[in-house]
């Protein structure tokens, strides 16, 4: 589904991602974590367009367009943000119907010419849109602003926007920042009952989230991938342990 | 990464069948789509037309109401650019000036083209120019886009202030014709009055329509932030240069409308106190809605006049007077009102239900 090959960041001198090359396959859960600072949110923001990078990027076989959040959006990537990123002035529904994938008739044209037009799409994407909110159970709260929205729901509401634009790969960071154990189960639970049909990459630092989740996982550390495979073979993999445990000083020997 | 722990109601399985499920999953929508926007257009008009009249009772009177309406037509052209599109542009008044320019050109003698041409022309070179403006300033953000605007400004005034052949000796064009549509001609200010109220209608029914479609929540979003609605499908720039324009060409609108009522208009006509007035209507009257520039106008022309009888320290209170309302009223007079008609919704709600206890013993 998503192939991403010599991925790289700079910023000025700095390298934060290097060639990183990772494969997602259709309906497959993949984990990307490492230490902080390793390069994994870059990597998300070069995905999804919202850093200038190098590399390739294609979707379904198709290619995307570095450094272009729209382009990225076109080709199905949909994005939640470790820190939620809703929109306060507009209500929960609103907020849900500006991912809608269908984007005809939203300008000035279907606002004064082809009303009839934008009635009947804008109606669909209502119906649509409230299916995200369902999903995530923030459809009684559909007509409420988003300002009134706890961190928690504003986490559900960025998932419900993602998911309202069908897309084919959600990334995902870090979402399970902020939540106590009981709403992590809970989001694990809602993730496994969405992921149906959709490509997911996920960046967490909860080895028990991941694992819950996971087929895969990729591990970087300082912008470079250094290992790849099952959750049981990568926590069990020596680069892996020295990464976040540190090196043993040469000097214990 | 943040660990604190925060309640958020993620459902539990046997939660997930939620009221929305259980009333049959029927059609909710925005409850901006709920109000009665057109309803209240067609009151204001009403309300205008019938008090209007009665007010004007001297020819200064009417001037005043005639450009309050003028005014509230740049006003909702800026709130357009400015409260929806998060646009800070400094040239709506030379958007003005440059409609009375170009509408005074089209109709001068030589040309003898026919008023509303002279509006439509007007409407069409603001158009243009704010496209190449946009495009050019595309990536130009908040004060940025205020410089870029300022400069564009500057340097049209000084084009227009040697640029005979188009606006005049000295940046001046005099003997603009009135008026005339469908034979019909507007000489005195008492019937500009209704040409005037006639050309707010249409534009308030138009900014009706954009409150009501999805092109508002977009271009919010776009306001509010631009790289996650970008992110979210939200063709965010578009949206930003398409009200840009709409909004400069409501500016060369109002401006051509003005030069043909008072016949004429040099680069002076919208000064830079009207530049900063334009900000303050919005501020004033409240940025959140399309009726803030309306009602900020009406205080922007008012005010001044009903100062005038202390003429010594009019100067005082209307800045003092100022500085209250924006310090005071943080969502301007349309929040107040709509403060006013809640508690009023309230009191009317709560007699209902006294009404129903009482009868119900």
């Amino acid at each position: 589904m998503l192939q991403a090959e010599q991925i790289s960041v700079s910023f000025g001198g700095v390298r934060a991602v290097s060639e990183v090359s990772l494969t997602l396959d259709t309906g497959e859960l993949l984990g990307l974590v490492g230490p902080n600072g390793s390069g994994k949110t870059t990597f998300l923001n070069a995905i999804c367009g919202v850093v200038e990078a190098q590399g390739q990027l294609t979707v379904d076989g198709a290619r995307v367009p570095l450094g272009r959040p729209r382009a990225a959006w076109r080709a199905g990537i949909a994005r939640v943000f470790q820190a939620p990123q809703t929109f306060e002035a507009l209500t929960c529904l609103e907020n849900v119907l500006l991912s809608s994938a269908d984007a005809k008739m939203r300008g000035v044209g279907g606002a004064w010419i082809a009303r009839p037009v934008m009635w009947t799409r804008e109606r669909r994407r209502w119906a649509r849109a409230m299916e995200a909110l369902d999903v995530v159970g923030l459809a009684p709260l559909a007509t409420s602003p988003a300002a009134m929205l706890s961190y928690g729901q504003r986490r559900l509401l960025e998932l419900a926007r993602a998911l309202a634009g069908d897309p084919k790969v959600l990334l995902l960071d870090e979402p399970s920042a902020g939540l106590n154990d009981p709403e992590t189960a809970a989001l694990a639970d809602l993730l496994r009952r969405v992921r149906e049909g959709l490509s997911l990459l996920l960046i967490d630092h909860k080895v028990d989230f991941l694992d819950m989740l996971c087929d895969r996982i990729v591990v970087l550390e300082l912008g470079v991938v250094i290992a790849e495979g099952t959750p049981q073979d990568v926590w069990r993999d020596k680069r892996v342990m020295s990464a976040y445990l540190g090196v043993p000083d040469d000097a214990a020997h | 990464m943040s660990e604190t722990t925060v309640e958020a109601p993620v459902p539990a399985a046997d939660e997930r069948d939620s009221r929305w499920t259980r009333l049959g999953r029927r059609t909710v929508r925005p409850p901006i789509y709920a109000e009665h926007q057109y309803l209240v257009v067609i009151g204001f008009v009403v309300l205008v037309a019938l008090v209007a009249p009665h007010i004007a009772t001297s020819r200064s009177k009417q001037f005043l109401i005639d450009l309050w309406l003028v005014y509230a037509i740049a006003g909702i052209g800026f709130y357009w650019v400015f409260a929806l599109a998060g646009r800070f542009a400094f040239c709506q008044t030379f958007m003005m000036t440059l409609g009375g320019f170009m509408s005074a050109w089209v109709t001068r003698s030589g040309h003898g083209k026919p008023f509303l041409l002279g509006v439509a022309s007007a409407i069409a070179i603001t158009s243009l120019l704010a496209f190449v403006v946009g495009i050019i300033a595309r990536r130009s953000q908040e004060l940025y886009f205020a410089i870029a605007t300022l400069a564009v400004t500057s340097i049209g005034a000084d084009v227009f202030n040697h640029w005979d052949a188009f606006s005049g000796r000295n940046g001046t064009v005099t003997n603009v014709a009135s008026p005339k549509l469908f034979g019909h001609a507007f000489l005195k200010d008492k019937q500009v009055f209704w040409l005037f109220l006639g050309a707010l209608t249409i534009v308030l029914l138009l900014a009706v329509l954009i409150e009501r479609s999805p092109f508002r929540r977009d271009a919010i979003a776009s306001r509010d932030n631009l790289l996650v609605a970008r992110l979210t499908g939200v063709a965010a720039g578009r949206h930003q240069l398409v009200l840009f324009i709409l909004g400069s060409a409501l500016g060369g609108l109002s401006g051509s409308m003005y030069a043909h009522w008072a016949g004429n208009v040099s680069t002076g006509t919208f000064g830079i106190d009207l530049a900063i007035g334009i900000f303050l209507m919005l501020f004033l009257g409240g940025v959140g809605s399309m009726w803030g520039p309306v009602l900020g106008a009406a205080f922007y022309v008012a005010i001044p006049q009903v100062l005038s009888n202390i003429q010594k320290y009019s100067s005082i209170v209307y800045g003092a007077l100022l500085l209250v309302v924006v310090m005071a009223l943080p969502r301007g007079l349309v929040g107040l009102a709509q403060d006013g008609s809640r508690v009023v919704k309230d009191q009317v709600r709560k007699a209902r239900r006294k009404d129903i206890v009482d009868v119900a013993g």
